[in-house]
């Protein structure tokens, strides 16, 4: 969904940057947006004050609450298909290599 | 700095989870509901239920078919442990939240009736997941043998980050070039791409 969201929104994107933070995504406030998911993800107090403040000033208010509840759905989201059972479909599998995050053989 | 206050849809979706979760289930009281919740935070985990829900919180990508098939030997059916997935993975989604926003976590409601679960059967298969599904297993449909916690799960990914389904307000997953509050589609993406590798979730 995020090469295909680019595509859709002529935005040009290295997805490696998805599992490698030293890559620039290319995503715009790519950076401030991992930080945040990190700090949450990972539960660590002192990062996420610092993320959720650059998200504020790259993003406004608004725009830190959004992503910060994004984060939160796919919390959600993960937990539902793994709970299941439910891996990448065989068309997928490439994917993971190209982002640098290569699938457990379980999936393969 | 200090915390961030939620814009009131997704306080009110909140809100709703919270009368959700106090309220009978499917198939489980709205007492054992709340305990359930209170197991996936660290309470005390002595039924099959309150064990699952510990395990969904904290390191759902563990989970293997065989753990699954010894809590059914247990006694949890495959029905239960779904709505045990969909209460934790929606309290999990919450509480991810209030940490973001640099809020204190917030307390479990209590429970509201002792009326008896709905106990509503729906005609589901095996069909690509380890539990029966409408239909093709996929992210819509995971909780859809127990209807009232897919259309919850339905509820909060539409307020949290965009619908399944069509929206009028071009708030839907169909929609690649959809934004909220000056978040892009492709950024929603990269933090749904994020957040699935740090939880080891390959989907």
């Amino acid at each position: 969904m995020l090469r295909a969201s680019a595509e859709a929104n002529d935005e040009t994107i290295d997805l490696r940057g998805v599992g490698d933070v030293s890559v620039d995504s290319g995503v715009r406030h790519g950076h401030v947006l991992g930080a945040v998911v990190e700090a949450a993800v990972l539960r660590d107090a002192d990062e996420m004050d610092i993320a959720r403040e650059r998200a504020v000033q790259a993003l406004g208010s608004a725009g830190a609450v959004r992503a910060i509840a994004v984060t939160a759905n796919f919390e959600m989201m993960n937990r539902l298909l793994d709970a299941v059972g439910i891996g990448p479909p065989a068309s997928r599998l490439a994917i993971g290599d190209a982002i640098g995050i290569p699938l457990p053989s379980r999936f393969r | 700095m200090g915390s961030l206050e939620p814009s009131g849809d997704i306080g009110g979706v909140h809100d709703r989870e919270w009368a959700r979760l106090g309220r009978p289930g499917t198939w489980f009281t709205a007492t054992q509901r709340v305990e359930i919740a209170a197991a996936a935070r660290g309470g005390e985990t002595t039924s099959p239920a309150q064990i699952a829900a510990r395990q969904i919180y904290t390191d759902p990508a563990a989970i293997r078919r065989d753990w699954l098939a010894d809590l059914e030997a247990d006694g949890l059916t495959l029905a239960e442990y779904v709505e045990v997935l969909g209460i934790v993975a929606r309290l999990r989604a919450f509480d991810t939240l209030l940490f973001g926003l640099g809020s204190a976590v917030r307390p479990l409601p209590p429970a509201r009736s002792e009326a008896p679960p709905t106990r509503v059967r729906v005609d589901a298969t095996i069909n690509g997941a380890w539990v029966p599904t409408v239909g093709i297993a996929f992210p819509p449909t995971v909780l859809s043998s127990v209807p009232a916690e897919n259309e919850a799960m339905h509820d909060v990914h539409s307020v949290l980050y965009l619908a399944p389904t069509p929206a009028t307000d071009g708030h839907s997953m169909g929609n690649l070039r959809a934004a909220r509050d000056g978040i892009t589609r492709p950024q929603m993406e990269f933090i749904a791409a994020r957040t699935s590798q740090l939880n080891d979730c390959f989907f």
